[in-house]
């Protein structure tokens, strides 16, 4: 049985799709097959990190959930993406970055219950022992699909009012639909803050235990999504951290 | 010594009338040591007053030396009833001996605050107490009064020696008295080694002349003066030590605050504050230091009340009602069910696989 983690956070920008990417890295590192599916239609951009060419992706997730094409025909192999040795394999869904497809989503939907089909299929075709669903802020029907059918859920947030009453009613929903395992990653993390206070109160306020602190990175941020942060830099604090929520994800 | 620089201000007449006091003193000094001549000498003394014309020059210039060293010393005579021009030649020595110290300020010296500026003013203060001496000495040669060979060793010689180490050993502490020998870390090192080396040198010089003194060397006076020799070497190095304690006391007042401050307590920063209020680079590091605690401070005060200000609030009540609407639909209440057969089937399925 494969493990399913969401990544998902309330609001955007908080390094959602990074989180995402870097894990999916990680795993591949240690010898994981690993499917990363981006079913933040509305705002794709995971490809970009794994420097997907958007002129070679001829079927989406997009065309699959119209029923143009098998999910098998929308997956690219990215591990070529990946610095360093990687004895696993990275197959990427990603979502159609075509602006008259995004409209068309928003327009007419799709059916939601082929995503779960999806899920199933993608990982049997590829013979995945991870897939890492990358959801789409906030929480509509999709994203409650990839919760409820996930083994675990990682809860991005950012130490800002924004993001913590999302966050609050994130973990209230993902309880309601029992599932298995549920973390916080608290990111972006000012310099200033001392990481242990911000862990004994996130984990205090939620009820959740917290899976890592990130402080802001410079490094990470010169990067800008061009390139895996943690297979760039294997030795970085920030590494070795995404490296212990990768482990605790799957424990 | 401020205060003399501020009556020069006020009157065009200060100057003069202070070189006269100094060098009616300079005059009588020489007048009583010339009772005590040095050994073999007729006519050279120790004269320690020799500071006071050369410090004259290097206060308010070559003139002002000139003055003070040339008038003094025909005073001296006139004290002791010879006539103020009882030896002209010898006072245009004198003269010039308080002179040449006075070009320590043409010399870019005047404010003596490194090895190169110290090492400026000994040259010029073995130059003082020369020069001037060789040109007297060779009037008393030229007019026969003295062989070539007795004018150098029992007369320009015990002037040259005994006034230079005069001048090394008080012009440097009238300078700084005077504010214009600044001990930063640099001179103060030189410092420890002169000191102690001329204090060696006073010593040995000393037993050496009592030694020649006497015709016949006894046991117990021998033994006396070895005394005495260890007792002018110690002056020397308890000198030399306070000049290194000088060095170091700081850097352990300042290492001590540094870890306190480092460890949260700035209650002994204010101890900083004698050491700024050193001239040398040690007063500048203390005060650097300061600047960086009183910096520290106000960021760990303004990251303490950051960190404070950092709340996590949620609307409980807003959240129920969110949560109620989500999950109060058709579909969410299909999903729970899906997914709770879907985990049961996926339990199942791993239950019948080996």
């Amino acid at each position: 049985m494969a493990h399913i983690i969401s990544v998902h956070s309330f609001r955007g920008g908080t390094g959602k799709s990074n989180t995402s990417a870097n894990l999916a890295a990680l795993y591949a590192q240690k010898g994981f097959r690993v499917g990363v599916l981006d079913t933040d239609i509305q705002s794709p951009g995971i490809h970009v990190i794994f420097n997907l060419d958007e002129e070679t992706v001829s079927y989406s997730l997009n065309d699959y959930l119209w029923g143009q094409c098998t999910i098998e025909q929308a997956a690219y192999d990215v591990s070529a993406a990946i610095e360093g040795e990687t004895p696993g394999e990275i197959y990427l869904v990603p979502s159609s970055v075509n602006a008259s497809d995004i409209a068309r989503v928003l327009h007419d939907g799709y059916d939601v219950n082929l995503l779960s089909q999806g899920f199933r299929e993608l990982i049997r075709a590829f013979d995945l022992e991870i897939l890492i669903i990358d959801t789409h802020p906030g929480l509509n029907e999709e994203t409650l699909l990839s919760i409820a059918l996930s083994s675990a859920v990682l809860v991005v947030m950012r130490p800002d009012y924004q993001d913590y009453q999302g966050t609050g009613l994130t973990i209230e929903v993902a309880r309601e639909l029992d599932v298995p395992k549920m973390m916080i990653l608290v990111n972006k993390v000012p310099l200033t803050f001392d990481a242990e206070q911000i862990r004994q109160m996130v984990e205090e306020t939620y009820g959740c235990p917290v899976a890592a602190i990130i402080p802001h990175s410079d490094d990470m941020m010169t990067l800008a999504s061009q390139g895996i942060f943690s297979t760039r830099y294997p030795e970085h604090s920030i590494t070795v951290e995404l490296q212990q929520v990768a482990d605790a994800l799957i424990r | 010594m401020n205060s003399l620089k501020i009556q020069i201000k006020g009157s065009a007449l200060t100057l003069p009338v202070i070189c006269l006091l100094l060098g009616c003193f300079y005059g009588a000094a020489n007048y009583l040591s010339g009772k005590y001549f040095l050994p073999g000498c007729s006519f050279a003394e120790l004269r320690p007053q020799v500071a006071i014309p050369m410090f004259i020059g290097i206060l308010y210039g070559p003139l002002a030396g000139f003055f003070c060293g040339g008038l003094g010393d025909m005073i001296g005579y006139a004290i002791g009833g010879k006539g103020l021009f009882f030896a002209p030649h010898w006072s245009l020595a004198n003269g010039l001996m308080g002179c040449i110290p006075g070009l320590l300020r043409y010399w870019g010296a005047r404010q003596v605050t490194s090895v190169l500026s110290f090492g400026k003013l000994l040259i010029l203060l073995i130059a003082a107490s020369s020069i001037p001496f060789i040109l007297s000495i060779g009037v008393e040669i030229g007019r026969g009064h003295i062989s070539f060979h007795n004018a150098i060793f029992q007369l320009f010689l015990p002037i040259f020696i005994t006034d230079t180490l005069w001048a090394f050993i008080l012009v440097p502490v009238l300078m700084h008295l005077a504010g214009l020998l600044r001990i930063r870390i640099e001179l103060r090192t030189i410092l420890i080694v002169y000191y102690l080396l001329v204090f060696t040198v006073l010593a040995t010089w000393f037993c050496n002349v009592v030694i020649t003194m006497q015709d016949e060397l006894r046991v117990e006076e021998l033994y006396t003066l070895g005394v005495v020799t260890l007792f002018v070497l110690m002056i020397g190095l308890v000198v030399s030590a306070v000049f290194a304690k000088r060095i170091t006391a700081p850097v352990i007042v300042l290492t001590k605050v540094a870890e306190q401050v480092a460890g949260g307590d700035y209650a002994n920063v204010s101890r900083l504050q004698r050491i700024v209020s050193r001239p040398d680079e040690m007063g500048t590091l203390a005060e650097v230091f300061q600047h960086m605690v009183e910096a520290v401070k106000r960021r760990e005060t303004d990251l303490k009340r950051q960190v404070s200000e950092l709340r996590i609030e949620i609307d409980h009540k807003k959240q129920k009602t969110e949560l109620k609407k989500i999950t109060g639909t058709d579909y969410f209440k299909q999903l729970k069910q899906k997914a709770g057969d879907l985990r049961r089937g996926a339990t199942q399925e791993e239950q019948v696989l080996p």
